[in-house]
């Protein structure tokens, strides 16, 4: 069996690993340093890139090195090996430490530009696996590193990884005070933030079009809560008149064909849904209750939402039509904030026990939940495109950050510094 | 039934002007459609100050200033709410017969409902919530006379905290319908 066969084939058992929350107790192979589920993953070895002359390694380690090793250790397919300090790096070497696999990666200059060499070197047979050349501006030398990982990725598992896609999120960090929020995106591993609206006013609820080219949220630059779409690089901006009020928490549907969200007719808040270019509004929910936060399921056949109708806000789901309703939520006296995982199988949501507030994760198909416990409040989840992450708003640091958890609660990393940050919302997989 | 109303109306407004304190008695304040039950709960109304006779001295140019102003000397006076709630309490109603009272007097101003909701419970809810505060309140106003083209509301949900705190202080001042004034052209 090869590696990459095998890799295959196991890939299903580490993902069930990853969810029942026992992946940490998994035997790791003792030369592993990152791989949580050691056991299952490939053995890789990554030495520092040759250099060419005139690049400097400072200039390659952050750009580059960091947030490589960072991709492939998140990946969770490989366990990134050590090699012995005081030898030269060679794949003999690497094969003595334990290694299956050695990446060799050599950096140039050409003109203004720099060019990397990859070449995955199996350390059995000593035959190269993969071997591609990446060029680009210095500027963006850290989407080369991304773009690697996810090749690696598909290499070994059919799929890309996570480390092209974004998270759009809402920040008070240009402005002082919390008076103004305007949205920003960051890439998966928080490297590139930067703002792309400047309404100068609230600007809440960010959520990707499928294809990645579009953001939609809600504004109050008008003195009105309004829906607008704006593409990721902040241009072509466009305000919905959905033709009612509020007009809050929008999301698209899978297929990018529709969006729901929170409308207001003489201040009865429904659930309702438009056309993605703005036309053809119409309510989907009926109930003198309040209704809020709309999340379409993987399949786009379902939609959930938050309701009071029972006393308390909880979770619903209903057909992407407005009927079927039915109750999902019974645990906790404030449910709000509902997505679905990419397969489907799982709705990851805001839970208020006792005053406070955890992200829960309900296994759709038997409703059994489980809670990331946390400090402070944790609140409003959106899952990776690969179901291996969640990110979400917690102020456990006595200020409203963004942090990226897996699942079952480990490896948790905050992804944000600056002002106070909130409302995360993970890219689709970005076509480039 | 619409005559009664402006009788009630007239009686806050001699009293007020004669500076009593004085109450509306919620069983002959008109109730707007979705009210609860009338209950008393504390809330930080302030005294009852009186709405002023027609007053020329109110200088309508400066909309920010006749705004502090109107809200320091209770002519306008925001609903206070409960946790999780959008029914109107007595002094809710109370508050906002006040309001109704100057706006009567004084047609060349509209009033902008803001829904405000405290920081527990999560953002997009209290989007949702706030809009139901803002709406209750804008209800209560239309029952009391004043024409709905005179009002505007919006929800600021927990976005703008009147009060920094986590203690029931703080979050109670933080639910309301907080009326803000603006110049008709």
């Amino acid at each position: 069996m090869t590696i990459r066969s095998f890799v295959r084939a196991i890939l299903p058992i580490a993902a069930a690993l990853a969810l029942t929350g026992n992946a940490t107790a998994q035997t790791q192979v003792g030369v592993d340093i990152y791989g949580r589920s050691g056991a299952q993953s490939i053995r890789i070895a990554i030495p520092f890139p040759t250099l060419a002359q005139p690049v400097a390694a400072a200039s390659v380690h952050e750009p580059f090195f960091s947030p490589l090793t960072r991709a492939i250790a998140y990946s969770e397919i490989f366990g990134i090996v050590a090699l012995p300090p005081g030898k030269a790096p060679s794949p003999a070497v690497a094969k003595e430490a334990g290694a299956q696999l050695y990446l060799d990666l050599a950096i140039s200059l050409s003109g203004a530009n720099y060019v990397v060499e990859a070449r995955l070197i199996d350390v059995g047979s000593g035959s190269a696996q993969l071997a591609r050349r990446y060029s680009s501006s210095p500027a963006a030398l850290t989407r080369i590193a991304h773009t690697i990982a996810n090749d690696l990725l598909v290499h070994f598992t059919g799929k890309p990884g996570v480390f092209l896609t974004q998270i759009a999120f809402v920040s008070t960090r240009d402005t002082s005070g919390q008076r103004v929020k305007e949205v920003y995106v960051m890439d998966w591993d928080g490297s590139n933030q930067r703002r792309i609206t400047s309404h100068k006013s609230l600007s809440l609820a960010p959520c990707w079009s499928p294809d990645g080219n579009r953001i939609v949220y809600t504004s109050f630059g008008r003195g009105s809560t309004d829906m607008y779409v704006v593409s990721r690089d902040g241009s072509s901006r466009q305000r919905i008149d959905s033709g009612v009020a509020l007009n809050t928490s929008p999301t698209y549907s899978p297929d990018g064909s529709r969006i729901a969200f929170v409308g207001s007719q003489k201040g009865n808040t429904d659930i309702w849904v438009i056309d993605a270019d703005g036309k053809n509004a119409r309510r989907l929910t009926n109930d003198s209750s309040i209704e809020s936060t709309p999340a379409w399921s993987s399949n786009g056949r379902e939609i959930s939402f938050t309701s009071s109708r029972s006393g308390t806000p909880q979770i619903y789901v209903m057909d992407a039509e407005g009927t079927s309703v039915r109750r999902i939520s019974f645990d906790g006296e404030w449910n709000d904030d509902a997505v679905w995982s990419p397969d489907g199988e799982l709705i990851a949501y805001t839970s208020g026990v006792k005053g406070f507030y955890q992200i829960r994760i309900m296994n759709v198909a038997t409703q059994k939940t489980w809670i990331i416990a946390g400090t402070g409040s944790n609140e409003q989840p959106s899952w990776a495109p690969d179901g291996r992450s969640i990110v979400f708003q917690s102020n456990r640091s006595g200020k409203w950050q963004i942090y990226r958890v897996k699942p079952d609660g480990t490896d948790i990393v905050q992804l944000t510094n600056a002002g106070e940050n909130t409302a995360p919302d993970w890219s689709w997989r970005i076509k480039q | 039934m619409k005559f009664r109303m402006v009788v009630v109306v007239l009686v806050i407004a001699v009293f007020g002007a004669a500076g009593c304190r004085s109450r509306v008695k919620p069983a002959t304040a008109p109730m707007p459609p979705e009210a609860a039950p009338a209950q008393e709960v504390p809330a930080p109304v302030g005294d009852f100050a009186g709405v002023p006779e027609p007053d020329e001295s109110i200088d309508m140019s400066d909309i920010d200033e006749l705004n502090r102003r109107a809200q320091e000397e209770g002519w306008v006076r925001d609903a206070f709410f409960e946790y999780d709630q959008f029914a109107l309490s007595a002094n809710a109603r109370e508050a906002l017969s006040v309001s109704a009272g100057w706006l009567r007097k004084n047609p060349g101003v509209g009033l902008t409902v803001e829904g405000h909701c405290d920081e527990r419970g999560t953002s997009q809810y209290n989007l949702a919530l706030g809009e139901r505060r803002a709406w209750s309140a804008r209800q209560y106003l239309e029952s009391l006379g004043i024409d709905s083209s005179r009002l505007r509301t919006m929800s600021f949900g927990e976005e703008r905290p009147f009060a920094e705190g986590l203690n029931e202080a703080a979050w109670a001042k933080n639910r309301r319908a907080h009326l803000v004034l603006y110049k008709i052209d």
